[in-house]
């Protein structure tokens, strides 16, 4: 059993919940006008990010080391 | 390493160099046993007066207090039987009920209730009884098993809470009332919801606005927690009545998310079938990493939410972690020859 890809594949989900969490905060903070201004621009970032990955285009992969 | 790890810790070295001697003197002694009836530790409880009143065996790889119960692998099938277990505080109260004919209760090991132990519980049994005095460390211990049964409830089990005269505890109860007065009053134990909303409600002005706001405010972080559908709904509905909000309010206040949602149409189970829940995204990382705990490096902890479930993983990964770096340092010290030593020396030299 390839347990490590079981184990990677878990961990990208759980990125992917922490996110859209950290996604429902920022929204929430930013109807309700109480976000900061770094909050906002991380709000930003994150519906950006949202965007890419909805446009059915990946963000590039990093580079190998190799 | 691992038997000096793993020994269940009767003797106590107050000074190192000096004299050892036995941990549990002057008490009785209670063994406490794995899920295999193996003897991993014990309690201990002082005999007369003195402090403290209750010692166990320090913890070990094989003996973790927020894992263990007291008497369960003893009261598996009286809890099978009964589908039905009650958990109580105290070692004597186990003996003294078990002698009364209640067979199905354990005890939690001097600790609060863990995640753990109520998953442990739920696989036994539909219904667990929580069993506390009626004082106030017995009330704050009753209030963490409901926070950490709520993330681990599912549809069809019952969770309740029964408290005793501040006068009684199990032990005593039993002795002077009998088995059947026992079982009378845990089937009058209160629900978890019931519960739950009674003592948030005791804490406001439930006649006024301003204090339902905050029975709403405070309830809403703990019912958000209830993953399982149905009780989620009724719970979400409950709080509505309390507070004096339609439906439609409170649906604005707190909407349905993930495992709380309608179930899909066409998924719905047939009538009399048991549902097994699909294992969360935690669940099933924690499987995996009981199997091969080295992937605990593969785990990066911050992308773990900050929840009860989480916790307990979080918990694992930490021992696992401290576990695995142990191994390899000592791994290294005994496998490493001076040969070896040297070339592993002068590699770390070399730029990679």
């Amino acid at each position: 059993m390839d347990l490590e890809s079981d184990v990677d594949g878990l961990v990208a989900r759980l990125r992917e919940e922490r996110e859209a969490r950290r996604g429902r905060e920022l929204l929430q903070l930013v109807e309700s006008g109480m976000a900061t201004p770094e909050q906002r621009e991380e709000y930003g970032r994150h519906m950006e990010s949202l965007r890419t990955l909805k446009s059915g285009n990946p963000p590039a992969e990093e580079m190998s080391d190799f | 390493m691992i038997e000096s790890e793993s020994r269940p810790g009767s003797e106590s070295e107050p000074e190192r160099k000096s004299r050892r001697y036995d941990r549990f003197r002057h008490r009785v002694m209670f063994p406490i046993l794995d899920s295999r009836g193996n003897v991993i530790g014990f309690g201990g409880r002082v005999i007369g007066a003195g402090e403290p009143k209750y010692l166990n065996s320090p913890e070990t790889p094989l003996f973790e207090k927020g894992r263990e119960l007291y008497g369960l692998f003893q009261a598996r099938r009286a809890i099978r039987d009964a589908n039905r277990v009650v958990v109580v505080e105290g070692y004597m109260d186990v003996v003294a009920l078990a002698q009364h004919g209640v067979e199905n209760a354990v005890a939690t090991l001097g600790t609060a209730t863990t995640p753990i132990h109520v998953g442990k519980l739920l696989k036994l049994a539909d219904n667990v009884v929580f069993c506390f005095d009626g004082d106030a460390a017995g009330r704050k211990a009753a209030w963490r098993a409901l926070e950490v049964s709520l993330p681990v409830l599912a549809d069809g089990k019952v969770v309740s809470f029964l408290f005793l005269p501040q006068e009684d505890d199990p032990d005593t109860f039993v002795r002077r009332e009998g088995k059947a007065a026992f079982e009378a009053a845990m089937d009058a134990a209160r629900p978890l919801s019931q519960y739950l909303f009674a003592e948030l409600a005791g804490q406001v002005d439930m006649a006024s606005d301003e204090g339902r706001a905050r029975f709403v405010s405070q309830s809403r972080p703990l019912v958000s927690q209830v993953t399982a559908p149905a009780l989620g709904a009724m719970l979400r509905k409950r709080l509505a009545e309390l507070a004096r909000l339609d439906p439609a309010e409170m649906a604005a206040l707190m909407p349905a998310t993930g495992a709380m949602a309608a179930p899909a149409a066409g998924r719905r189970a047939a009538p009399g079938r048991v549902v097994r829940q699909r294992l969360s995204h935690l669940d099933q990382l924690l499987s995996l990493l009981l199997q091969r705990p080295e992937l605990v490096f593969r785990v990066p902890p911050e992308i773990l939410p900050n929840d009860a479930e989480a916790d307990a993983l979080r918990a694992v990964m930490e021992f696992f972690a401290e576990d695995s770096t142990e191994r390899k340092r000592k791994w290294r010290l005994t496998s490493a020859t001076p040969r070896t030593s040297a070339r592993l020396s002068s590699e770390r030299k070399t730029p990679f």
